[in-house]
């Protein structure tokens, strides 16, 4: 028992021992650390009588900037420099050898925060601050430089800034702006005039500007709001949003997610690979954004859009619209003028056109609706359905399946491999299928079908009906009307061809085949040559009807319309 | 109208006898046919030469200056090294001292830099300590990224390549720019922020499908 | 040159022997300057593209893989060179962006020679085609130049070739077939 005490004592102690020990460690290192870094200030103060028309031109390096408008006629500048280091000496060498200089030209004046940091990192081979110069090459010390300087002008003034490694803030100035900053946010609020800035890697943003703009941002979010004047903006891989531009905008970007609305003039876009989204623009747009999703809403004139493997959505557009794509999702909707649009791989959905339409998809699946004009659609390998034009419409298609309906004037229709079904059109309807399921229904024009290797059904016809099929097996019933002068001439092999005449019909019969048989509600003679059949009727009156084919023929009196 | 036999065909989904067994009987693909003859025919105009009569003179004088400054490039680094810098575990070991390392200064007080000022000696230390580490890491990733990079189609390739320069610049100008103010918690946040932006380019490519 | 051919000329091209290189020059100078030329759509920029090309394969002649194709790692240097040349065309061409002509491609091409036909393909396509109609590489030799696949090289001359045969349908060339 003795023995564990005397052990858990020397345990006690062992422990204690260490705690002291690293609690020591602790201390002094807190200690060396608190002792490590000193800094010193120096604040200027200096002002200078403004001159109307005149530039002032800031260098401020590595400074945070706030320029600030206000009703007199002086510039006052205000500075606060702060350095940290160990070397208290070197410090107040530093200091003493900083200040603010302001140099006066014919056209303005300079204000400069010279200082050793300034000289060096102009790379001057002055001999100026040489003694301090040299111990900041050397880099033997943990030295840090902060400046701030905050300068009052006359409204009016004009501005030249440039600066890096600092933030810089211009509140109300009405002149010409031109500021160049590198690595710090930049903000502008409540100013006019004009607007040139160059920044990079940090935000900019400027509110509330009354003319033009134009910023160029390097890796830096930029927006912009309520501008009154043409803004222009090259950025690349970050935001920009702009809101409320009272002139045309334009924006140069890579990669950049750009989203805004209200734009009074043209406004044009260029991005990639990120989301543009725009909306309520009074001028036209024009968009090229490479694999870049694409949306616009409420254009007052002409789209055009140039994209690729996004999806791009457009609505309301009140002049024409324009879209170039690649494998891309297109969607678009209420446009007043015409519509040309051109993708692959992708949907196409076109509806609420006051215009005409041109559609090339290949291998998308276009759906038309609701067109005012004529609609003329190339495709191929995806599906097609136009339903309500109020003009024309033409496809030319491939392996495509294609449905229409409700077509005012004609329709005419290529396609092959799949079925095509056309219901409901006023005019004309030409179709040409290879090896497609043909269906029309309720024409009120002429019906010309050429296909091949698949049914063809008519139902509901009004005018002639021409009929070139080759081993395609032909049904036409439930004719409307035959109008004088009409006829009906179908031409296949190796299959049916089924005919049921209105009951009241006045028609003509000739029927030919090889190796069928012709059965006819209608009286007509038969032949029997050495290659065919030939079944006629006995008188000629009425519509002319002419069925030819290899296979059965059969004409029927069909019920009453 | 088109056959889609003619695409098979030059797809190589068909091959030749059966394509001009098929064009006897099918008028769209001898026209194509045709049509690609004349093609072939005509793109000889394509093939005219490019006179650059002083172009060698230039790329030798540019050769022989390169040969001057010694420009050579330098041979492969010997097999243990590249076994060291390939071997994954190696990879493996500096990903967990990453996470590691990144999951301390979570978790640690007072580590954010301050966004204006001057850093203590201490947080100094630190943060040059997660440059550092980010740096590594960066090295680890460039390494694996390389190849992906090569294989990736055109235009991808060249935003990320153009993107890692842009940040690439930035980088050494926070490097010169705290080469005269190494504790300026503002040029730091930049630089930290430059490299964390880089990683998460790298990974975004090592991750591209 | 052939394969083994090529390969002692690379070897010597290691050693820095600038005679080896000239015979480089000598055996790609037009396959070089045409597809440039393609490319960038001006002899200059391809000239400047094509020397840097060489300027780029003296740097790096260490990292050639020996028995891979000297062929494919020459043209992949170029098109690299082109790519920033492009790049570099670009930032210079957003100062004039605000500049009106914003041109579109004509929407007939019937007056145009096969060459200004080709360079109105897209650019994937163009060089594609490029380097297989007329610098005669095989589609996989395409592929490793431009690091795609073989199906999608295959896919590209064939939109390429398809899109020529149209216009040569149209064009009163064509008509004259």
């Amino acid at each position: 028992m003795k023995r564990k005490l005397n052990l858990c004592k020397v345990t006690g102690f062992l422990l204690l021992g260490l705690l002291c020990f690293f609690s020591q460690i602790a201390t002094a290192h807190e200690a060396s650390n608190r002792k490590a870094k000193k800094t010193q200030t120096k604040t200027f103060s200096q002002n200078v009588a403004a001159a109307p028309g005149k530039m002032l031109r800031i260098d401020g390096p590595q400074a945070d900037l706030t320029i600030t408008a206000w009703d007199r006629h002086e510039i006052v500048i205000e500075g606060k420099v702060e350095v940290g280091n160990s070397d208290e000496n070197f410090l107040k060498d530093f200091l003493s050898d900083t200040d603010i200089s302001i140099e006066s030209s014919d056209d303005g004046y300079r204000i400069r925060l010279d200082s050793p940091l300034y000289e060096e990192s102009r790379g001057s081979r002055s001999g100026r601050f040489k003694k301090v110069r040299e111990i900041l090459r050397s880099g033997r010390m943990s030295f840090s430089f902060t400046a701030t300087l905050n300068i009052h002008v006359p409204a009016e003034q004009s501005l030249e800034v440039d600066n890096s490694f600092g933030d810089v803030t211009v509140n109300g100035v009405r002149g010409r702006l031109e500021i160049r900053n590198e690595s710090g946010q930049v903000k502008i609020t409540g100013c006019g005039g004009n607007l040139l800035l160059n920044n990079s890697f940090a935000s900019v943003t400027v509110e509330d500007f009354n003319g033009p703009v134009e910023i160029s941002n390097e890796s830096g979010s930029v927006t912009l709001k309520n501008i009154g004047g043409a803004s222009i903006v090259h950025s690349s891989f970050e935001e920009v949003n702009f809101m409320n531009i009272d002139g045309p905008l334009t924006i140069q970007s890579e990669s950049s997610k750009i989203v805004g609305s209200d734009v009074e003039g043209e406004c044009r876009i260029t991005s990639s690979f990120q989301l543009i989204d725009v909306r309520s623009v009074r001028g036209g747009l024009e968009v090229r954004g490479e694999s870049s999703e694409i949306k616009a809403e409420d254009i007052k004139k002409d789209v055009f859009i140039e994209s690729s493997f996004e999806p791009v959505t457009v609505k309301n557009v009140g002049g024409s619209l324009k879209v170039v794509s690649e494998s891309a999702l297109i969607t678009a909707e209420a446009i007043k003028g015409d519509a040309d649009i051109r993708s692959s791989f992708q949907g196409i959905t076109v509806s609420a056109v006051e215009g005409k339409v041109k559609i090339d998809g290949e291998s998308s699946n276009v759906t038309v609706r609701d067109i005012e004009g004529n609609a003329a659609i190339n495709s191929s390998f995806g599906d097609v359905t136009a339903s309500d034009v109020r003009g024309f419409l033409e496809i030319k298609s491939e392996s495509a399946r294609i449905k229409v309906m409700d077509i005012k004037k004609y329709a005419d229709i290529i396609s092959s491999f799949n079925a095509i079904e056309v219901q409901r059109v006023n005019g004309d309807v030409a179709v040409k299928g290879e090896s497609s399921s043909v269906l029309v229904e309720d024409a009120g024009g002429n019906v010309t079908i050429d296909n091949s290797f698949n049914y063809v059904i008519l139902k509901k016809t009004q005018g002639s009906i021409t009929i070139r099929g080759e081993s395609s097996s032909v049904d036409i019933s439930q004719i409307k009307r035959l109008p004088p002068g009409s006829k009906i001439d179908v031409k296949t092999t190796f299959n049916p061809i089924q005919l049921s005449l209105p009951q009241d019909a006045d028609v003509t019969i000739s029927a030919f085949t090889e190796f069928g048989n012709v059965r006819s509600d209608y009286p007509i003679y038969i032949q029997q040559t050495e290659e065919r059949r030939i079944a006629s009727s006995p008188q000629q009156k009425g519509t002319v009807v002419r069925l030819e084919t290899s296979g059965d023929i059969t004409i029927k009196k069909g019920s009453l319309n | 109208m088109k056959c889609h036999r003619f695409r098979d065909y030059e797809l190589g989904k068909m091959d030749e006898e059966a394509f001009v067994h098929h064009s006897r009987e099918c008028a769209l693909c001898r026209d194509e046919g045709t049509l690609d003859a004349h093609l072939k025919e005509r793109v000889h105009e394509l093939r005219d030469p490019v006179h650059a009569p002083h172009l060698w003179t230039r790329i030798e004088a540019g050769l022989r200056e390169e040969k001057r400054i010694g420009n050579l490039h330098k041979p492969h680094r010997s097999p243990l090294f590249r076994k060291l810098f390939f071997n994954p575990w190696f990879a493996t070991a500096a990903a967990i001292i990453l996470v590691g390392v990144s999951l301390m200064l979570f978790f640690s007080p007072n580590e954010s830099i301050p966004s204006k000022g001057h850093l203590a000696k201490k947080v100094l230390k630190r943060i040059e300590s997660k440059e550092h580490d980010y740096e590594s890491a960066i090295e680890e990733l460039e390494k694996k990224v390389r190849p992906k990079l090569a294989n990736m189609d055109f235009e991808m390739m060249a935003l990320y390549r153009e993107r890692l320069e842009t940040i690439d610049t930035q980088i050494e100008r926070c490097r010169r720019a705290l080469e005269l103010n190494p504790a300026s918690a503002h040029i730091r946040r930049y630089m930290l922020a430059a490299l964390q932006d880089k990683k998460v380019t790298l990974i975004q490519i090592k991750d591209y499908q | 040159m052939d394969h083994f051919h090529e390969q002692q000329v690379v070897e010597k091209c290691c050693q820095g022997d600038l005679s080896a290189y000239r015979m480089i020059y000598e055996r790609y100078e037009q396959p070089l300057l045409r597809t440039a030329c393609r490319v960038l759509g001006r002899q200059q920029d391809a000239e400047d593209a094509v020397q840097d090309t060489f300027m780029k394969l003296y740097r790096g002649i260490h990292g050639f893989r020996r028995g891979a194709r000297f062929s494919s790692y020459l043209f992949r240097i170029l098109l690299n060179s082109c790519t920033d040349i492009l790049r570099k065309r670009k930032r210079a061409v957003v100062k004039e962006f605000d500049d009106a002509s914003h041109p579109n491609p004509p929407s007939h091409e019937s007056h145009l020679n096969l060459a200004q036909v080709v360079d109105m393909l897209p650019p994937r396509m163009k060089t594609c085609f490029t380097l297989s109609a007329v610098e005669q590489f095989t589609y996989e030799e395409i592929a490793e130049i431009l690091g795609i696949s073989v199906g999608s090289v295959k896919a590209h001359v064939h939109r390429a070739r398809q899109k020529l045969r149209t216009w040569l349908r149209t064009s009163s060339a064509g008509e004259k077939l």
